[in-house]
């Protein structure tokens, strides 16, 4: 799932700065199985915010509504009374829920209330960790289950560098080397002679060089139908 | 002839190569590194330029190595995947190859947050690029040179004389795959391999067993990493914190005892060297002294390695 | 006079306190004892509304985590009064308005001890800043 953690209430209170409505808009999927901005967030945010705010003696109203996803158009179109009502929206979903909330609502300012991250797992409680790059052209099938890309700090392709140590990255004793999960893993499944084969540079064209991605699925598209 | 650089003739004429490190100075004083390459001069086949070595800003390796090649003294300039993408690396190569650049080294690089590991603020917030590793950038200088072919597939005008090296850490972790990583580079066309610092002889003589297992000694130029020693505890330190380097207590304690700490490091580095070229398969040292070039005339001369052959 | 509410585990309150004989002042501190079934129930915006109304702190009674009978209960009560405080310190109330007390008996005294404790803490942060927002 997408993971996401919520920005200092200090940034957002500078991002409504003038507005007296306000509406903190949650999501129900990702965003709130990672606790950054689900309908429990969107509860603490708002009552931060207004706790925020009376300190500092400003009268602003701050609604809170959560939706089961923001990056569904059906879902963000039953809260639309709502958000026209407000000056501002706080949404609280992914990057992806905010542009979707701001190119259903145009003329409506969506600024967003949390940071997000990657794309990962809840590991333990509390705890998130990053799991895929969203690369675009997956191999996981030669590295033993365990993607290269998003867990090797440099995302070597052909095997660690030569910083590894006792399991942990060169980077930090935080850091598990992604390149020992691979091999540990390799050499369970007895398939460490997969790395012996030269993996040739990565066509990233499926990732950040081919400008903004689009996936199609031709068998589900209608032409003639206007999407509304 | 590959490339036609002093360290290719060196070595195909048989002789024991020898290679030094030069770091850049962190500005853009020309002097220093005339200072240094002074200190240096004579006293190896080649020079390993670093390039923006612990991820710290410092003059670039290719300028650098233009400094050097301009002066007679032959660079390897080093070449991190950490900075540049194929397109920035490809063109830095063609610039560097025009001004008789002949040797380059290619390395991931530290990561950037390295540069904020020591006492220096560094740029561990920077966007790192990685675009190709270390083991696809040895084949895009092959490619360079035996097929005049940039990587995308279009031709140059001319293919780039170079001789191409790799590192190699034989007796870093995950253990396993060390002599695989050694084969890859091998077979992605590395000519030369410098390895880590070398300290314990046994461990890394059966690291290099391993390689003739492979046959991969008969394929590449193995020059053996020698770090001269300016103290024990900077033998501790490393055998702690460096990855991929391990010094026996032994000479820890040997280190530890002298009166004279860098004197004894001067004869530590010669007996390592000495030990290393009894090893089959070890075609070379690269000597590294930190901050401190003037112990390498010593060292390579205590070695017997001096005067270097013209070839 | 501090204001304090008080959430409590309906096992950690005093028999005669019990709704709806729940005393509005103890010590000479104007409290509001909320009684839950468990402190499971208790989430964090519960610790956070009652400050946009001015309140100084709040005292939740919960049972020891080993003797909690919602098992896991007592526990997560402890990790959302920390998510709690460190809100209210991200918007200047100061970490430490909100305090647990896990325990395993349900005496008055226990409560008025605790409650000394508490506002003895957050009278060293001064009066609540959100204090006159119409506190009911
Ligand atoms: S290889 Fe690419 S798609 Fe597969 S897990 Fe890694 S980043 Fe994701
Ligand atoms: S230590 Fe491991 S995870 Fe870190 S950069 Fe090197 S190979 Fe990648």
């Amino acid at each position: 799932m997408i993971i996401a953690e919520r920005k200092p209430v200090a940034e957002i209170l500078n991002m409504i700065e003038g507005a007296s409505t306000v509406l903190v808009a949650g999501c129900a999927t990702c965003v709130a199985d990672c606790m950054a901005g689900g309908e429990r967030e969107v509860g603490i945010l708002a009552s931060a915010m207004r706790i925020a705010l009376v300190r500092e003696g400003k009268a602003v109203e701050i609604i809170e509504v959560t939706v089961e996803r923001q990056c569904e158009r059906e879902f963000i179109e039953r809260i639309r009374e709502l958000v026209e009502k407000v000056d501002v929206v706080i949404s609280t979903a992914c990057g992806i829920g905010v542009q979707a909330m701001a190119e259903r609502y145009r003329n409506k300012p969506i600024y967003p209330g949390v940071n997000t991250t990657f794309l990962g797992l809840r590991e333990e409680e509390g705890l998130w960790t990053e799991r895929c790059a969203a690369c675009g052209d997956c191999t996981l099938h030669l590295t033993g289950g365990i993607c290269p890309v998003a867990r090797c700090s440099k995302s070597l392709l052909n095997g660690p560098c030569g910083g590894s140590r006792e399991g942990k990255c060169e980077v930090s004793e935080e850091i598990a080397c992604g390149w020992q999960l691979i091999i540990d893993r390799l050499i369970e499944l007895g398939q460490l002679d997969r790395l012996e084969a030269n993996i040739p540079p990565k066509n990233w064209a499926t990732s950040r060089d081919g400008g903004p991605r689009k996936v199609i699925k031709k068998e589900l598209r209608d032409e003639k139908r206007k999407q509304s | 002839m590959k490339s036609g650089s002093n360290l290719e003739k060196v070595l195909s004429a048989g002789h024991t190569a020898v290679t030094a490190e030069l770091g850049p100075p962190m500005g853009c004083n020309a002097e220093t590194v005339r200072k240094k390459m002074e200190l240096l001069r004579g006293t190896a086949d080649a020079f390993n330029v670093t390039d923006c070595q612990t991820a710290v800003v410092r003059m670039s390796s290719i300028s650098t190595s233009i400094f050097l090649a301009q002066a007679g003294m032959e660079p390897v300039m080093q070449m991190t995947c950490r900075d540049r993408n194929r397109i920035a690396i490809q063109s830095d190569i063609l610039g560097a190859a025009a001004h008789g650049i002949k040797n380059c080294l290619c390395i991931a690089g530290d990561h950037q947050s390295f540069g904020a590991k020591g006492k220096l603020k560094g740029h561990p917030g920077s966007k790192n690029v990685y675009d190709v590793d270390s083991i696809q950038l040895v084949g895009i200088l092959r490619g360079l040179r035996d097929d005049a072919r940039q990587q995308g597939g279009d031709p140059l005008d001319a293919s780039v004389p170079l001789f191409i090296g790799a590192a190699w850490t034989p007796l870093g972790d995950p253990i396993e795959i060390r002599t695989i990583r050694l084969a890859k580079k091998v077979n992605a066309g590395a000519d030369f391999i410098q390895t880590q610092a070398v300290y314990d002889i046994k461990r890394f003589s059966e690291a290099m067993q391993k390689a003739r297992d492979r046959g991969l000694h008969e394929r590449v130029a193995i020059l053996a990493g020698i770090i001269v020693p300016k103290s024990g505890g900077m033998l501790a330190y490393m055998n702690k914190s460096v990855p991929g380097v391990v010094v026996p207590q032994e000479l820890i304690d040997r280190m530890k005892a002298a009166s004279d700490q860098r004197a004894e490091g001067i004869k530590i580095a010669v007996e390592l060297i000495q030990q290393v070229l009894q090893i089959e398969g070890v075609r070379g040292v690269h000597i590294q002294a930190i901050e401190w070039e003037e112990a390498v005339r010593e060292v390579v001369g205590g070695a017997g390695l001096l005067p270097r052959p013209t070839v | 006079m501090s204001h304090i509410y008080v959430f409590a585990c309906q096992h950690r309150i005093p028999r005669d306190w019990r709704p709806p004989f729940s005393p509005e002042e103890i010590n000479g501190h104007k409290v509001r004892l909320i009684q839950l079934p468990c402190s499971a129930k208790l989430s964090t915006v519960h610790m956070l509304r009652p400050f946009e109304q001015g309140i100084d702190g709040i005292l939740v009674m919960a049972c020891s985590e080993d003797t909690c009978r919602s098992l896991e209960g007592s526990r997560r009560a402890r990790m959302r009064v920390r998510e709690a405080n460190s809100v209210l310190e991200e918007v200047g109330l100061g970490d430490c308005r909100v305090m647990l007390k896990q325990r395993n008996g349900s005496e008055p005294a226990m409560y008025r001890d605790a409650l000394e404790e508490l506002v003895a803490q957050t009278q060293a942060l001064g009066a609540s800043p959100t204090r006159g927002n119409n506190v009911t």
